[in-house]
């Protein structure tokens, strides 16, 4: 296994004796001078132009991407990371006095500036996520220790030891350790000379670093969510059926703003029976576009079991099936409004709702809530996404773009730099 | 019909082989149709699922038909009562464990209680567990207070029942509204039995047998030798702590290096409340199917009959239970069905190897899983 100790390259055997100088190496390296953005966003466009994404798509493809897939995620890092992207990315964020002061009055000035030094839990459900995470620790201006997620196929420390190799000013930045979840020990050292621990993944991961956390150090969580697409009676949905279903496909479903739910606003049995089955027909058309191939073991077991027990459920006439004749797309109506889960890929659920019992239900879940895709008539935009936002819910876009992001865009209700930073004050 | 009326599955239960599948094989056969029959008879619920797949009785001619009776997914009793006996007839209510947060609700009658007992009983007989040496338990389970009628508990009570019990310690206890691992009581309670003569049973989930030592490991705790003739039984699987799951060699290994039981004494076993046979594993640590039962792997898509050396759903067909209709089950669990007689134990019968849960794998996802969104961000102890 291989390790980056303060941008340079190490070996598993020499991980304990650099262990043994991580504090002392990160206090020295705290006094250099504040790290300029721009030297950062230099160093990852140089990257980005000079990055062989060839070779990038054939380690995407090795990790089991489809063609189609790897190509749509090459594009979206490298329209995410032009120099004005970041740019704009670190003016929306941090606002204009990023390492600068401002006078508050003759005697008292503010400036924001780095929390100093970031621990970053990666999370291997998103590629290249725990690398992107360590590029906005460094457009903060901290000193980032990354411990790689176990499942990732090594592209985050492939790029990050590239990323110094071009600007090695870089190097006191960045470190990245492959160590276990369940090395306590390690993570406990880690741990111990951060600001602030940033976790990214599930309940369960958060938890167990809340449990090793002092008091004293920070926690950033970047949990799971769940997003759900929300959808009224009138004209509008026939031909937003057709971006709900790219979305679905695309996603298949796996971030945490791509749908799991479609809520029908209705009472109407009828009316969830034929927008499913017309949501069903869309999906299988759209889908061609989007071949995924065979699923893992365990991910077509979940498919099968979920289906098998709302065929079971079917039986007493709560539950309602409809899938594609190959068996790889369903849709399926639970009659009992609910948020739920689906097990994705090309699977979703559609229930029924009356709009008094979104907020309760949406309240069991708070925490957990992020988009909406909805699609309504005009006149009720308004109220509605009022009423998304009061139950916790903090975005609500159109079905087709629920996973696409804007430049600076607030990362579950937070921009994200600010999270990295601090606000000092001086008083003369 | 009441249930002590069922001849057929009195007749399997007296059978004495346990493992002679051959041998029992027209008294399993007729037990099962006489089993689908009654809760056919005795559960509209039921009746209408049969009916729903266009199944009758005679589509069981010999026993390679027994995968056609339809499989109820063990998650419906998590939604729905089903009962084929009147409520003054239940004699035990059990709950499932309920990983995601649901669980099933087991009806069963006295009749299947005795039966259950006398079944249990024999497998342990045959697999030597039975003895009339006092012995100290450690169960890896929850204490008992009123309210918790967990399955789990009552089949931990009940596994001291093997040999007399001499004291008996609890590793999860209620603190206040919440249960919590009480490792200090553990320790010990273990200290305690070494310095005794007299042999320890440990049983409960793995991931909390391999927590417990691991910790005591890196406390420095030295080595204890309990009594060579001490077992260790686990079950339930590593449920929430799959993230730090090990093989079962390494678990073994553990335990003989921190407590000094031979590997031979560690047994594993699977059961689950929607089932009720227990499997406990032979001395090559295999879990094989019992006269009771047949297992049938079906396919991860069609949910199709895949027989031997391919993964798919765990399924079970059984004529224990007659106070719900729990004759055919497909559990959450992925496995893969081998051939016994290569297992050299002695016993022939097919053996089952858990492989997972379906779906528990969603690496590659940040959308909220189903776990998370029934706990709701709660996290007390496993449950």
């Amino acid at each position: 296994m291989e390790h980056l100790f303060r941008g340079k390259a190490i070996q598993d055997h020499e991980l304990h004796p650099y262990l043994s100088t991580l504090k002392e190496s990160i206090n020295t390296d705290l006094l250099l001078e504040p790290l300029d953005s721009s030297l950062v966003i230099h160093a990852i466009v140089h990257l980005l132009d000079q990055l062989d994404y060839d070779h990038l798509k054939d380690q995407l493809l090795a990790m089991g991407l489809f063609d189609w897939k790897a190509d749509d995620l090459i594009t979206t890092i490298r329209t995410a990371m032009t120099k004005e992207a970041l740019e704009t990315k670190i003016t929306r964020e941090l606002g204009t006095d990023f390492n600068r002061w401002t006078v508050i009055d003759d005697t008292i000035k503010e400036r924001r500036q780095p929390l100093g030094v970031l621990m970053h839990i990666g999370a291997g459900n998103v590629i290249a996520l725990s690398v992107l995470s360590v590029l906005e620790g460094c457009l903060s201006g901290n000193i980032n220790i990354l411990k790689l997620p176990s499942y990732e196929g090594g592209i985050s420390l492939m790029l990050l030891k590239e990323l110094v190799r071009i600007e090695p000013r870089l190097a006191p930045y960045i470190y990245v350790f492959d160590i276990s979840s369940t090395d306590i020990e390690t993570i406990r050292t880690l741990s111990e000379v951060a600001d602030a621990i940033i976790v990214w993944g599930s309940d369960e991961a958060i938890t167990g670093i809340r449990q090793i956390t002092p008091p004293t150090i920070q926690l950033i969580e970047w949990g799971h969510r769940l997003s759900f697409a929300y959808f009224t009676l009138g004209d509008h949905y026939q031909h937003e059926l057709e971006g709900l279903a790219k979305e679905i496909c695309i996603s298949n479903q796996l971030n945490c703003s791509s749908p799991q739910t479609v809520f029908l606003e209705t009472t109407d049995i009828e009316t969830v029976k034929s927008f499913s089955k017309e949501l069903l027909d869309t999906l299988i058309r759209v889908a061609q576009d989007y071949e995924i191939g065979e699923l893992d073991i365990p991910i077509q077991g979940e498919i099968t079991w979920t289906k098998e027990n709302v065929k079971t459920e079917a039986i007493l006439g709560q539950h309602y099936l409809y899938e594609s004749a190959d068996q790889r797309i369903c849709v399926m109506i639970d009659l009992k409004p609910e948020l739920r889960t689906s097990p994705k890929y090309r699977n979703i659920w559609v229930i029924p709702i009356q709009r008094t019992e979104l907020l309760p239900l949406l309240r069991e879940h708070k925490g957990h809530l992020q988009t909406v895709g909805l699609e309504c008539n005009d006149d009720e935009r308004d109220s509605l996404t009022q009423l998304l936002f009061t139950s916790g819910i903090n975005r609500v876009t159109t079905c087709e773009q629920m996973s696409l992001t804007y430049v600076g865009e607030p990362h579950d209700g937070k921009p994200t730099l600010a999270q990295y930073t601090r606000k000092v004050s001086m008083r003369k | 019909m009441k249930d002590e009326m069922l001849q057929a599955r009195e007749s399997l239960f007296k059978y004495k082989k346990i493992y002679d599948h051959i041998g029992s094989e027209q008294l399993f056969l007729n037990a099962v149709k006489e089993s689908v029959s009654y809760h056919q008879l005795n559960n509209s619920i039921y009746q209408k699922i049969l009916d729903s797949k266009g199944f009758t009785i005679e589509d069981i001619k010999d026993i390679k038909d027994i995968d056609k009776i339809p499989s109820i997914p063990v998650d419906f009793y998590k939604t729905h009562e089903l009962m084929s006996i009147s409520p003054d007839e239940i004699e035990v209510h059990a709950t499932s464990s309920g990983t995601l947060g649901q669980k099933s609700q087991v009806f069963l009658s006295k009749r299947d209680i005795t039966l259950g007992t006398k079944m249990m009983m024999k497998s342990m007989w045959y697999h030597r567990f039975i003895s009339l040496i006092p012995t100290n338990y450690l169960l890896l389970g929850y204490e008992p207070k009123k309210g918790n009628d967990m399955g789990n508990v009552k089949v931990l009570l009940g596994m001291t029942k093997l040999a007399p019990a001499k004291e008996v310690v609890f590793a999860i206890r209620p603190l206040g509204d919440e249960y919590q691992i009480d490792y200090f009581g553990i320790i010990k309670a273990l200290k305690r039995f070494a310095k005794q003569p007299f042999p320890v049973r440990i049983f409960g989930f793995p991931g909390y047998l391999y927590m417990l030592l691991s910790t005591m490991k890196s406390m420095d705790i030295p080595p204890l030798g309990l009594n060579k003739k001490s077992i260790v039984f686990t079950g339930g699987g590593w449920k929430k702590m799959n993230n730090i799951a090990v093989t079962k060699e390494k678990l073994h290994a553990l335990i003989e290096e921190m407590l000094g039981i031979p590997a031979i004494n560690c047994r594993d076993f699977y059961s689950a409340v929607e089932h009720s046979v227990a499997y406990p594993e032979c001395k090559h640590h295999h879990m094989h199917v019992p006269i009771w039962s047949r297992v049938i792997i079906r396919d991860i898509k069609t949910l199709e009959n895949v027989g031997f050396n391919e993964p798919g759903f765990l399924s079970f067909v059984s004529p224990l239970v007659s106070g719900m209709p729990i004759t055919a089950v497909t559990m959450g669990d992925l496995a893969i069905l081998k051939d016994g007689s290569t297992c050299g134990c002695g016993i022939t019968t097919p053996y089952f190897e858990i492989l997972g849960r379906a779906g528990t794998c969603h690496r590659k996802s940040c959308a909220v899983t189903a776990s998370e969104l029934m706990e709701g961000g709660q996290h007390g102890a496993f449950i």
